[in-house]
C-alpha cells in the first residue's frame, strides 16, 4: 500500500477517532441516512485495515456497540475478513428502530438528487446490500444476509461472532498492561439481569443518532419517525397540524401531510416529465455545486431558489394541482411548520438539509400550502400572535436526542474533549465521511485466506505479486459479486525445478460465497502438460471452454489430464485461462519480442455456463489482468519487488483444436490476446520473472 | 508441590504453577485474564476445565492450579474437590482463592444449578477459612463474575 493511501486513511479516521482503540460512527455526521451510515462503516473498516489498526491477527476482536445499520455493516465487513466481533445492542434485536416499519421507505440514493445516480435503487455494497423498499423489507433482507455471513464465518471460527442483546450500562475501560479494552455491561432477560465483561482490541461506537427528542421520555406529542402512523393519513386534513422542527424528518412529515400518497419517486416523475425540467436541473445542479463547495451562507438554498425564474418550476405546482395531489384541507384548518429561525427563508440550512427536501419545501411554500412560524409554544400554540384553535395535532420533529446517546456511552473527560474535536471536524466537513466507495478486497473473505497462507510456501516477492493481484482483483470482485453468479479465479506461475518446468498455483481460488474455499491447493505444483492452465503455459494462447456437451467436455478434460481432479467435486461448466506473456531472455541474448513465452496464467471458471459470454465482463477480465501486469511492471521498475530472470524455452505444443473437438473451444473477445494474430494485444510483463522457491 | 503421606490421592493430579512476580487482582477482569493465560487455545471451546488462582493477603496471585479435565464440579463431587483445593491452597500459604471454569459455548451467564453450586463453593470456603473471593465463568473473549453479580 502506498504511503499516500495510508495517510489518506489516517486522516479519514480523524473524523471518527476517539482514541487509537476507540472510534465512533454516527452522532455528529450530517447526511443521516441508512445507506450513508453503511458507507461510513465500510470506509472506517477499510481505513482501519489499511492503517494496520486492525492487524492480521486471528485473535483480534472488535467490540461494536450498537446493532443499528452502521454497527451491523461494520460487523459484516469484519466477519467477511475473519476479524472477530462482539456486538452489543440495547434492543431486543438488531436494527430494531426500523424493523417492522411499513410506513417509511428507505432509498439509498434519493438524497443525492439532482445527481444522475439518485434514481439508482440498489446500494451495490460489497456486504449487506439492499434495494429500495419499505423499511421493514429492507431490514429483513439485511438481517438475512447478515445471518448468512455469520454462519459462514462461524464455520471457520465458532467464536468469531457473539451477539449481546438487551444490554445496558455499558462501560469501556482500558487494560493498559494488555493493550486491550474491557467492556462491562448488564444484560436483562426476562426481568433477570447479569453483568458480563467482554475483552476486545478495538471498540466501535456505532451508537447512531438516537430517537427523536421526547420519544424515550414518552412525551405525549412525540412518536418516533419510524413508528408514527398518524402522519400517513389518506383522508382530508380535519385538524390543524403543527410540526415543530425543520430538519429532514420534519420536512418529510410536511410533504406527507400536504401531498397525497407522497413519495419522492412520484414527485421526481412530475419534475422530470416536463421539457422545462432541463433548465430547472441546470439551475439546481449549480446550487448543488455551491453546496458541495461548503463555503456558502447557511441560507444558500432559499437565496438561490428565489433566483430561479419561476417559469422553470411553476409547471410542478400546476401538475400537482392538475393531478389533484394536494391534500384537501378542511375549512379553516392549516398545516403549520415551526422552526428556530424568525424568517422562513433562513430555515433550510444547506449543511444539514438535503437539496431535494429543501426544493420540495420551497415548492410547497410557493404554493402557499403551509404556514411558517418561529418557535412552537406547545401548551398554547400561536401563529402570528393569535392562538391556534382546537382541534390540532402537534408533531415534534426537533431532531434526535444525540446528547442522551453520548451520555449513555459514558465517555471520560479526555474522550469527551476528543468528541468535541470530532464534532468540530464533522461540522466543517462537507463530505461527512461519505468518500471513496471503492473499497478494496479487504472486506471480501478471500483476502484473509490469501494473507494467512502458510508463510513458508511462497517467497516475499511472490507474496508481493499475490498482493498486487488481490488488489487488482478487489474492484473486479465487487462486479462479479454483483452478478450473483458463481466464479472462481486464481493465478499460476511457471517454475524451474532442476531444469524441468512446472506451473504452480500461487493464490487460492478467489470465489463467490457459494463455493467452499480450497486453500490447500495453494502451492500445488503441476506438470505443464496438465490442464487448461498447462495448455496456456505451453502455447501462450488463451483457452475458453464451455461444457455444452458433457461427453465432448469430458473427452477434453481427459486429454488435458484433469478428469480425476474433478471427480465427485464441483464441476465447472465453463473455464477460461488467460496467459500473461513475457519477453524472455535466452542465453544472455538481447531481448526480442519474438522470444516471448508464457510467464503466468490467470485461471477463471464458473458453474454458470454463460458466465464469460457477457462482453462487458470479458472486457472487465482483460482489463483486470492488464492492470495486474502493468502494476507488476511498475513495481519492478520502482524496485518495490525484485525478480530474477529465467531462461525458459516453452515446450512445443499442439494447438488445442488439434487435441479435441473444436466445438468446445471459443475464443470470443479473448482472441485479441493470441500473440502473432492480426491486431492482437497479448498481455505482457516487461521481462520474464523467475520466482524462486 | 510438596508431597506428604497425608496428601489425598486426587491432589496429586492437580498441577500447580507458582509465580515469582505475583500480580495483584483488583477487578474481576484481572482474575479472568489470570485464569485465561496459557489456557490451551485448542481446548478452550472443546474441553471444560477448572482452574483456581491462589491469592495472598494482598490479593496477589501466588499460584495457579489446574484441575485435570476429568474433574467436574458437580454436587456429588464438589465436597471432595473443594477439600483437595483447600488443602493445596493452605499448603501453599494462600489466603483466598478464585475459581474459574471455561464455558464451551457463548453462554456464560450461569444456570440456576450453577448458581446453587457457586453458593455451595462459597460456603465451603467460609467453613475452611479460605474465602472464595470470586468465581468466574468465561470464554476466550468474555467472562461472568459471580462477585460482580452479587455473590
Amino acid at each position: 500500500m502506498s504511503k499516500t493511501e495510508q495517510s489518506r486513511a489516517l486522516s479519514y479516521l480523524e473524523l471518527f477517532k476517539i482514541t487509537d482503540q476507540k472510534y465512533i460512527i454516527g452522532v455528529y455526521e450530517g447526511g443521516q441516512t441508512f445507506y450513508k451510515q453503511q458507507i461510513r462503516a465500510l470506509n472506517i473498516f477499510d481505513a482501519l485495515k489499511k492503517t494496520g489498526k486492525i492487524p492480521e491477527n486471528k485473535n483480534f476482536r472488535i467490540a461494536i456497540i450498537g446493532g443499528g445499520i452502521a454497527g451491523l455493516t461494520f460487523a459484516a465487513a469484519a466477519l467477511k475478513s475473519k476479524v472477530k466481533v462482539s456486538l452489543f445492542e440495547k434492543g431486543t434485536r438488531t436494527l430494531h428502530i426500523q424493523a417492522g416499519c411499513t410506513i417509511r421507505d428507505i432509498h439509498p440514493n434519493i438524497y443525492d438528487w439532482p445527481s444522475e445516480n439518485c434514481g439508482e435503487k440498489d446500494t451495490s455494497l460489497p456486504v449487506l446490500d439492499w434495494t429500495f423498499g419499505k423499511a421493514a423489507d429492507v431490514v429483513e433482507s439485511i438481517t438475512a444476509e447478515f445471518k448468512k455471513i455469520v454462519t459462514s464465518a462461524q464455520k471457520i471460527s465458532p467464536d468469531c461472532y457473539v451477539e449481546h442483546l438487551n444490554v445496558q450500562n455499558l462501560e469501556v475501560s482500558d487494560l493498559e498492561t494488555e493493550k486491550k479494552l474491557v467492556i462491562d455491561g448488564q444484560i436483562t432477560n426476562h426481568k433477570k439481569s447479569a453483568n458480563i465483561g467482554v475483552i476486545a482490541d478495538l471498540v466501535i461506537y456505532a451508537i447512531g443518532y438516537g430517537l427523536e427528542k421526547g420519544v424515550s421520555d414518552h412525551d405525549f406529542f412525540t412518536e418516533s419517525y419510524w413508528r408514527d402512523t398518524s402522519i400517513k393519513q389518506e383522508n382530508l386534513i380535519k385538524f390543524n397540524y403543527l410540526i415543530s422542527g425543520t430538519g429532514d424528518g420534519a420536512l418529510i412529515d410536511l410533504f406527507t401531510l400536504l401531498i397525497r400518497g407522497f413519495s419522492y419517486e412520484k414527485f421526481l416523475e412530475i419534475v422530470n416529465s416536463n421539457p422545462k425540467s432541463t433548465a430547472l436541473m441546470k439551475s439546481l445542479v449549480k446550487i448543488r455545486n455551491k453546496r458541495l463547495s461548503g463555503n456558502a451562507k447557511d441560507n444558500l438554498y432559499m437565496t438561490e431558489f428565489y433566483d430561479i425564474p419561476s417559469a422553470q418550476y411553476e409547471y410542478i405546482i400546476e401538475a400537482l394541482e392538475e393531478q389533484d395531489l394536494f391534500s384537501k384541507m378542511g375549512s379553516s384548518v392549516n398545516v403549520y411548520l415551526f422552526g428556530h429561525n424568525k424568517k422562513f427563508n433562513d430555515i433550510l440550512n444547506y449543511k444539514t438539509i438535503s437539496l431535494l427536501n429543501a426544493f420540495i419545501t420551497f415548492i410547497l411554500y410557493r404554493s402557499a400550502k403551509f404556514l411558517y412560524g418561529p418557535k412552537l409554544n406547545k401548551a398554547n400554540p400561536e401563529y402570528d400572535g393569535k392562538p391556534i384553535l382546537q382541534p390540532y395535532r402537534i408533531h415534534i420533529r426537533e431532531g434526535t436526542d444525540t446528547a442522551s446517546v453520548i451520555m449513555s456511552a459514558k465517555f471520560n473527560d479526555d474522550e469527551s474533549k476528543q468528541l468535541q474535536r470530532i464534532k468540530e471536524l464533522q461540522e466543517k466537513s462537507v463530505e461527512h465521511g461519505i468518500v471513496n466507495t471503492n473499497w478494496n478486497q479487504d472486506i471480501f473473505d478471500r483476502y484473509f485466506n490469501e494473507i494467512k497462507r502458510p508463510s513458508h510456501s511462497l517467497s516475499r516477492n511472490t507474496k508481493a505479486i499475490c498482493s498486487v493481484f488481490t488488489n487488482a482483483l478487489g474492484s473486479a470482485l465487487a462486479d462479479f459479486h454483483l452478478s450473483k453468479k458463481d466464479i472462481r479465479i486464481s493465478i499460476h506461475r511457471v517454475l524451474n525445478m532442476n531444469g524441468s518446468f512446472f506451473y504452480q498455483m500461487i493464490t487460492p481460488y478467489f470465489q463467490s460465497e457459494a463455493v467452499p474455499i480450497e486453500l490447500h491447493k495453494v502451492g500445488n505444483i503441476y506438470q505443464l502438460e496438465r490442464g487448461n492452465v498447462g495448455y496456456s503455459f505451453r502455447t501462450g494462447i488463451p483457452l475458453w471452454v464451455k461444457n455444452n456437451d458433457n461427453k465432448v467436455f469430458r473427452s477434453m478434460m481427459d486429454e488435458l489430464g484433469i478428469t480425476k481432479s474433478y471427480a465427485g467435486k464441483r464441476m465447472p461448466k465453463t473455464i477460461l485461462t488467460i496467459p500473461i506473456l513475457a519477453k524472455f531472455k535466452k542465453n544472455g541474448s538481447t531481448v526480442k519480442k519474438s522470444y516471448s513465452a508464457c510467464n503466468a496464467v490467470v485461471y477463471l471458471d464458473s458453474t454458470d455456463i454463460d458466465f464469460f459470454d457477457d462482453k462487458a465482463l470479458q472486457n472487465l477480465i482483460i482489463r483486470l489482468i492488464q492492470n495486474f501486469a502493468d502494476s507488476i511492471n511498475y513495481m519492478v521498475d520502482k524496485e518495490d519487488i525484485k525478480m530474477g530472470l529465467l531462461d525458459f524455452a516453452p515446450p512445443q505444443s499442439k494447438r488445442i483444436n488439434e487435441i479435441v473437438n473444436e466445438c468446445v473451444i471459443e475464443l470470443g473477445d479473448f482472441s485479441n490476446l493470441v500473440p502473432g494474430e492480426k491486431s492482437s494485444h497479448p498481455i505482457e510483463f516487461e521481462q520474464f520473472y523467475s520466482l524462486e522457491m | 508441590m510438596n508431597k506428604s503421606s497425608k496428601i489425598p490421592d486426587q491432589v496429586e493430579t492437580i498441577t500447580i504453577v507458582k509465580y515469582k512476580h505475583p500480580k495483584t487482582v483488583t477487578r474481576p477482569v484481572d482474575a479472568y485474564l489470570g485464569l485465561l493465560k496459557n489456557w490451551d487455545d485448542q481446548e478452550l471451546s472443546v474441553i471444560r476445565r477448572y482452574k483456581a488462582l491462589l491469592l495472598d493477603q494482598e490479593d496477589k496471585v501466588i499460584a495457579k492450579l489446574s484441575f485435570p479435565k476429568e474433574f467436574q464440579f458437580l454436587k456429588k463431587t464438589i465436597k471432595s474437590i473443594m477439600s483437595d483445593l483447600f488443602y493445596v491452597a493452605k499448603t501453599n500459604g494462600a489466603s483466598k482463592i478464585i475459581i474459574g471454569q471455561n464455558s464451551l459455548k457463548d453462554k456464560i451467564i450461569p444456570s440456576e444449578e450453577e448458581q446453587r453450586l457457586a453458593i455451595i463453593i462459597k460456603n465451603a470456603g467460609q467453613e475452611e477459612n479460605i474465602p472464595v473471593a470470586d468465581q468466574i465463568i468465561f470464554t476466550g473473549s468474555m467472562y461472568y463474575s459471580f462477585k460482580k453479580n452479587g455473590l
